[in-house]
């Protein structure tokens, strides 16, 4: 019998604003007046220093008509996600599910292969992953001992993406310390349940451990593609949006036009049409979590 | 009824550290007081102001001062500073220094918002932008700043901080372009290049060092130099007068011109005067010294600033080098350079101690312990004095003064400020990376380059 | 034949598990040999190890530039990372705790709200952000970090809190209600010890970004004495001077140190937390 939705609100709910009290405050001060102010910004031309001139929607149409960087930006960001998110997932729940057992020094094992996340948009790491991709680096060193030829890793318009991805897919570690957790979580009461209905390993895989952890996978899946739509650090510090702009995601797009050539309102308008993105993609898997997410308090938010 | 109080207690806590932030932030943090009505005031009381008033006072006066720099400068700055709060026991100077990477966003974001430093480093390019997007800085001329040392004609110039007789910057040193020639390598193969030559000629000579072995090339180079020393200069020779007028705002280089231009950009990397595209695309920027080829001595010659002409020596050190003027057109009027300093130094308006900014200003460059302990760590200094105090010490490198020397004896146009802009820059940047990755003809990029700089028009 | 097949598992298993290690550590590993070596061995060479131990990029690069150290760069990064962390673990645990456990009018739009705010790109509201901050006077000083923290302004860590809080059954919040508790001693004795791993997560996460946040640091402060860590490293690699790799990788190494120890450390609590569940079968 579905439990009929509880239209009146305990006396003991209404302290949850007291809890959620500094949030509020957060958002109304240093979330939603920054982005009002940026909104209208957007709309503007402001040059820094100079007053800010009302031009409505100039900006944008400048933006999706007149400038021949922007569809390159969002292609080169799609890819960037679409290579990263899966790639970090897929990993993360492949080497979780394989280390779930019982493996003697299965801490240590966890912890080394957390190590490279703990370097996550570090620019020394970014320096690092440069100094060893260089023609003339390490990696290229290796490959010419194995008597393959020099990879232009940061130079070849083919590569250089692939390296940036690359260092973001190798952080996998954070994800996957996620997943553990999550896995241990899983009642072993479940799989004990299945073994006696004598399910195989893998059906016990793909109808238990995956349904069970699947609110992880989404929040994971969702963060990342949050992150990787925004990223910067990479693609700034190693190979500074080329060679050829292949490299040039939006977020680098958004900075130049900000910072160095001091269009605030175009950068403004710019990270809004990020924003509308990432929104629309978040809606739509949100939209889809329905079907494939489950909850230990069935859904009663 | 406890357990709410107790949440409520929670919820005040938190809130409160809002308001705790608020008052000991303003107490405690931010030492640069940013007055902006008494900086106007100050501003326009001219040079009557005997700015001996906050000079000697009793009170406590606190200055920030920002620059970039590597070690060598950094020490010899920060050393200079103390130098200044020993004479005067009532300031202190607060240093912000760092890297050049992000500095002028950070600054451009510190001046919109006026919480920039009393005292600025600025690139002398960059400089134009923040004088004709708002009134931030001082006019030295109005206050007890000596420009005895400095030439009227040398800081006059746009470039080195004078603009509409004011001088709103001081040029930090004598820099320029030029070209630092392994000298052992270049007399092995048998080039010269101490005689004047064209831009055919350069061709020529990095035609002959590939016949000579193939592992060599001609030229150190990245596109920022190339669209640097080569697309502005051929530019500048071609039409005469820089790509912008200043004046109108209007382009003066056309797109045949510019083709042409390009055209030798191609040459050059069809030639392979200089390595290929995606090589040096690791070595973009001002990282030409990291360059594995110049490092293992495999170019005869590359392209340099006079301020970057040391560090080019030291990350290869053995051979002998001299340095060389850039090539010429035949038959320009335009050598399309000259020397211009690499900083200029300005004193922002919302600085709440101009007079005594401009003191420190006054010790940074005239005095001459001052200027002795800062030697060349901006290149040679802008001073007839400084320079002679500092080859007398032996802290002038040899080669920065050859270097010097040679930018000094050109007496081109420097770019204007439209052509300067990072905005510019960049459609030439993105240029010379096109034609160098093959991805379009020269005649295609310069009709698509004509048509983002005409976007530049004002 | 069982035995067999077992120990050749567990070779296999081991061996795999080794040649993954083996690929996600080459490049720090790589990194910690290359501060002992100079620029052309670390150009050009797959030799790992070099061919002298020096210590001198060590000592040359913790003198620091000027006159500040890299003692007092990790002071600095510390007095600007714990409290940063620890407030915002705290804040983002009540709110996740009023978001998760209750009921109440508007919750569907604030919820929406909150997620909202997770794809905010930092970079729209950085410039009003530095505007306001200034205008409260707290530019170069650490208050850009903690008061976002206070303020629960890190939706990353509310957001995973709750969706933690969510796979923790409802019964326990009843049976402790049922028992007199009130909401506040429901949260901290029931659930708070339950939600261990979750903020150990949680701290984690934001220790580690704020430790190598460089963007933020930039912009709000200014002073070279008040430099964080990531700051300082990037002063090294001024274009200005010719750039010794060994004692840049010196450096980042050093940086990085701290966070493997309090991983390393902290990863016992972890592995507590999650071997403890609080509700079985």
């Amino acid at each position: 019998m579905k439990q009929k939705k509880i239209s009146h609100y305990k006396t003991r709910d209404y302290q949850a604003f007291l809890y959620i009290m500094p949030w509020i405050l957060g958002f109304l001060i240093l979330q939603l007046y920054p982005f009002m102010a940026s909104l209208v910004y957007s709309f503007s031309d402001y040059n820094i220093g100079a007053k800010a001139e009302f031009v409505g929607l100039k900006n944008y149409s400048k933006l999706f008509t007149g400038d021949n960087e922007f569809w390159n930006c969002l292609k080169v960001t799609f890819v960037y996600t679409l290579y990263t998110v899966p790639g970090k997932l897929v990993m993360a729940l492949a080497v979780a599910v394989f280390l779930n057992r019982d493996i003697k020094g299965i801490n240590l094992i966890r912890t080394f292969y957390y190590i490279p996340s703990l370097f996550g948009g570090s620019v020394a790491i970014a320096i690092l992953w440069k100094l060893m991709f260089l023609d003339n680096g390490v990696i290229n060193a290796v490959l010419n001992t194995l008597h393959l030829p020099t990879v232009q890793f940061l130079g070849d318009t083919r590569y250089a993406l692939k390296t940036i991805c690359a260092l973001e897919i190798w952080q996998f570690g954070s994800s996957m310390v996620m997943f553990l957790a999550a896995l241990k979580q899983v009642p072993r009461s479940l799989y004990e349940a299945a073994e006696i209905d004598g399910a195989s390993k893998a059906k016990r895989f793909f109808r238990i451990t995956i349904p069970q952890i699947t609110p992880i996978i989404f929040f994971n899946m969702i963060m990342q593609m949050i992150q990787a739509l925004q990223n910067f650090t990479s693609a700034f510090v190693i190979t500074e949006g080329g060679p050829l702009k292949s490299t040039y995601v939006l977020g680098m797009k958004l900075y130049k036009e900000g910072f160095s050539y001091f269009k605030m309102g175009y950068a403004s308008a710019i990270s809004w049409v990020v924003f509308t993105v990432i929104l629309g993609i978040t809606l739509i898997i949100f939209g889809t979590s329905k079907f494939w997410v489950f909850y230990g308090d069935e859904g009663d938010f | 009824m406890k357990k709410r109080l107790l949440a409520a207690t929670m919820a005040a806590v938190l809130t409160a550290g809002l308001c705790a932030g608020c008052s000991s932030g303003s107490s405690a943090g931010n030492s640069a007081k940013t007055a902006t009505t008494q900086a106007q005031a100050e501003g326009t009381s001219a040079a009557g102001n005997t700015g001996q008033a906050a000079a000697t006072g009793d009170e406590e006066i606190t200055l920030r001062f920002s620059w970039w720099g590597g070690d060598e400068r950094n020490a010899a700055t920060l050393e200079v500073i103390e130098q200044f709060e020993q004479l005067h026991p009532n300031v202190k100077i607060e240093a912000e220094y760092g890297g050049n990477d992000g500095y002028h966003d950070k600054l451009a974001t510190q001046l919109a918002s006026g919480t920039a430093p009393d005292i600025v480093q600025v690139d002398p390019e960059i400089f134009p932008t923040y004088v004709y997007t708002g009134d931030y800085f001082i006019d030295y001329k109005d206050y007890e700043m000596d420009l005895s040392n400095f030439e009227e004609s040398y800081i006059s110039l746009p470039i080195n901080g004078g603009y509409d007789g004011k001088q709103l910057g001081l040029p930090s040193g004598i820099s320029g372009a030029g070209i630092l020639v392994n000298k052992d390598l270049a007399d092995a193969i048998g080039l010269d290049f101490t005689k004047k030559y064209d831009w055919n000629e350069l061709i020529e000579m990095g035609k002959k060092v590939r016949e000579y072995d193939k592992d060599l090339y001609l030229l150190c180079a990245n596109k920022e130099y190339i669209a640097n020393l080569v697309v502005f200069n051929y530019g500048k020779q071609l039409i005469g007068a820089p790509f912008f007028d200043s004046d109108t705002g209007k382009m003066n280089i056309t797109e045949d011109q510019l083709k042409q231009v390009f055209d030798y950009v191609q040459l050059l990397y069809d030639e392979e005067v200089v390595a290929p595209a995606s090589y040096q695309a690791s070595y973009s920027n001002d990282n030409l010294q990291s360059d594995a080829n110049w490092m293992d001595g495999k170019y005869v010659a590359a392209f340099t600033y006079v301020s970057t002409i040391d560090v080019m020596v030291a990350a290869n050190p053995e051979p002998n080098y001299y340095l060389s003027q850039l090539p010429l057109l035949a038959g320009s009027t335009e050598s399309g350079w000259a020397s211009n300093t690499p900083q200029v130094f300005a004193v922002t308006k919302t600085s709440a101690h101009q007079e005594m900014a401009v003191e420190f200003m006054n010790y940074f460059f005239n005095d001459e312990t001052a200027v002795a302990t800062l030697g060349c760590t901006r290149s040679v200094p802008p001073t007839e004095m400084a320079r002679k105090i500092c080859t007398e010490k032996g802290v002038l490198s040899q080669y920065t003064m050859e270097g010097a020397d040679i930018a000094a004896t050109m007496g081109g146009t420097p770019n204007d400020k439209i052509s300067s802009s990072q905005e510019s820059k960049a459609i030439l940047f993105d240029s010379v990376e096109t034609i160098g990755y093959k991805a379009s003809t020269a005649d295609k990029v310069a009709a698509d380059a004509i048509n983002l700089l005409s976007g530049l028009e004002k | 034949m069982k035995t067999r097949n077992y120990k050749a598992r567990m070779v296999r298993d081991y061996l795999i598990i080794f040649i993954i290690g083996a690929l996600l550590l080459y490049p720090i590993i790589w990194m910690f040999f290359a501060t002992f070596k100079d620029n052309r061995e670390i150009l050009g060479s797959i030799k790992l190890l070099p061919e002298h131990f020096r210590f001198d990029y060590y000592i040359q690069g913790w003198k620091g530039t000027g006159k500040v150290t890299y003692t007092h760069f990790f002071i600095n990064t510390f007095l600007l990372v714990l409290p940063t962390t620890i407030l915002t673990v705290v804040s983002s645990a009540l709110v996740a705790y009023g978001f998760a456990r209750f009921k109440f009018p508007g919750k569907k739009i604030l919820f929406a709200i909150l997620i909202a705010t997770l794809m905010l790109p930092n970079a729209v509201i950085i410039i009003p952000r530095y505007t306001l901050y200034n205008k409260f006077n707290w530019i170069n000083t650490y208050l850009p970090f903690y008061i976002p923290a206070v303020l629960a302004c890190y939706p990353f860590f509310t957001y995973m809190l709750i969706q933690f809080l969510r796979g923790l059954p409802r019964e326990l919040d009843e049976s402790a209600y049922m028992d007199g508790c009130g909401t506040l001693r429901t949260f901290m004795q029931v659930l708070l010890p339950l939600m261990k791993p979750a903020l150990f997560s949680a701290g984690l996460f934001q220790f580690l970004w704020t430790y190598n946040d460089y963007f933020n640091a930039l912009i709000f402060i200014n002073s070279v004495k008040k430099f964080p860590i990531s700051l300082a490293l990037r002063m090294s690699l001024d274009a200005e001077s010719v750039v010794q790799w060994g004692k840049i990788m010196a450096m980042a190494f050093v940086a990085v140190v701290p966070v493997m120890l309090l991983f390393f450390a902290a990863q016992k609590y972890f592995v507590e937390g999650i071997a403890t569940s609080g509700l079985k079968g």
